[in-house]
């Protein structure tokens, strides 16, 4: 019976390696350039009263100018994705809308959302993005720094 | 061969090329950051009529200070004097309307003489500390008269109810006089809201006169 698992588990794993791309290469891109229009984003209530409904909702906004240097994978094939680092306790919930050059969005902290499949054009992509911050507020006590970062996924 | 007037010395050479280089060189980021800081604090409380502007707060309305201080009060008729039978007070508040979303909760004040009492208390987090605000209402030992006759404030109670209320959120009560008395344990991020409505409980026969006395609502919190 153990054997008989062995190989069951054995040929699901071979069926799962062949829905990968082949050895697909990850790498965080240098988006040095890239900078927010604010430092710090307040996260204000969205009912200032709780209310008999219990909205606990926070919410804030930010633009963000990105700037990624794409240099070293010209002409390739790629997915880029946007990263959120895990949060401080509450699962931020961050929404973004762009100009067109990357597709919108939501992340959650830990999680990362495809913002770009395709070959790779020009050097450089900038875009400029809004990023819509949610959260309960109940759980946000505390100053946090939000880290985002972005990975691109090509073949070799 | 005679030295150029803009020959660098290998020192200076060497602080040039340095400088060049750092001029030029920049760190490599991956990734971008900004901060957030939590929701704002916040405590609100009304009693009898209130201020709101833009709407309610469901809607983004934003509440103001108001002054206003209501009244209670009965006459109590020569046959019933003393007689044990609660008198009850009307007042001169005309609020009906809840300012969470401005629904009647209230009925008719000026027969029923139901006084709104709500607020709310906010703050981020669910940790330990800080949890709960307390509403409380203080009044003297007495109600005066202006001859300096008194009647006890402990005289005075009143029933709580508002329209779709199961139970009442401030329970009913009588004023102990003399000091403050917790009403309600307000939790972190919650809101409150009843409709007093006051009773002179007339157990016993008073001096004639207008007997006055101002009862304080506060809410604090932590």
């Amino acid at each position: 019976m153990n054997a008989r698992l062995t190989l069951a588990m054995l040929a699901g794993l071979s069926a799962l390696g062949a829905m990968l791309p082949a050895a697909a290469a990850t790498y965080r891109i240098d988006d040095t350039g890239t900078f927010a229009s604010q430092p710090v984003t307040p996260m204000r209530w969205r009912q200032l009263a709780p209310g008999r409904a219990g909205d606990h909702t926070v919410e804030g906004r930010s633009q963000v100018q990105l700037r990624l240097n794409l240099s070293q994978w010209v002409s390739r094939p790629a997915r880029i994705y946007l990263s959120l680092a895990p949060t401080d306790g509450e699962q931020l919930v961050a929404t973004w809308r762009t100009q067109g050059r990357l597709l919108p969005g939501t992340v959650r902290g830990g999680g990362r959302t495809l913002v770009f499949e395709g070959v790779v054009r020009d050097s450089f992509l900038q875009e400029s993005i809004v990023i819509d911050l949610t959260a309960d507020g109940r759980k946000v006590e505390h100053a946090q720094s939000l880290q985002f970062f972005f990975e691109i996924e090509v073949s070799p | 061969m005679k030295p150029s007037p803009f020959q660098l010395s290998r020192t200076a050479r060497a602080l040039f090329a340095l400088a060049l280089s750092c001029s030029t060189w920049l760190p490599s980021a991956h990734g971008f950051t900004f901060g957030i800081t939590p929701g704002q604090r916040a405590l609100f409380l009304q009693v009898g009529v209130g201020t709101m502007s833009g709407g309610f707060f469901n809607n983004g309305g934003t509440p103001g200070d108001n002054s206003t201080v209501n009244t209670a009060s009965v006459t109590v008729p020569v046959a019933q004097l003393g007689s044990g039978t609660p008198q009850l007070m009307t007042t001169d508040s005309t609020v009906t309307a809840s300012p969470w979303e401005g629904t009647a909760y209230c009925s008719s004040p000026a027969t029923t003489g139901q006084v709104y009492v709500g607020g709310f208390f906010r703050r981020p987090g669910q940790g330990a500390g800080g949890n709960e605000a307390i509403l409380s209402v203080s009044t003297p030992a007495a109600l005066t008269s202006g001859n300096g006759d008194t009647i006890p404030f402990s005289r005075i109670a009143w029933t709580s109810l508002g329209i779709g209320d199961a139970t009442a959120t401030i329970p009913p009560g009588t004023f102990v006089g003399g000091g403050a008395q917790n009403l309600l344990t307000v939790s972190r991020n919650t809101w409150f809201e009843s409709c007093l409505a006051f009773s002179y409980l007339n157990t016993e026969i008073v001096p004639a006169g207008t007997f006055t006395g101002t009862a304080t609502f506060t809410l604090t919190a932590p």
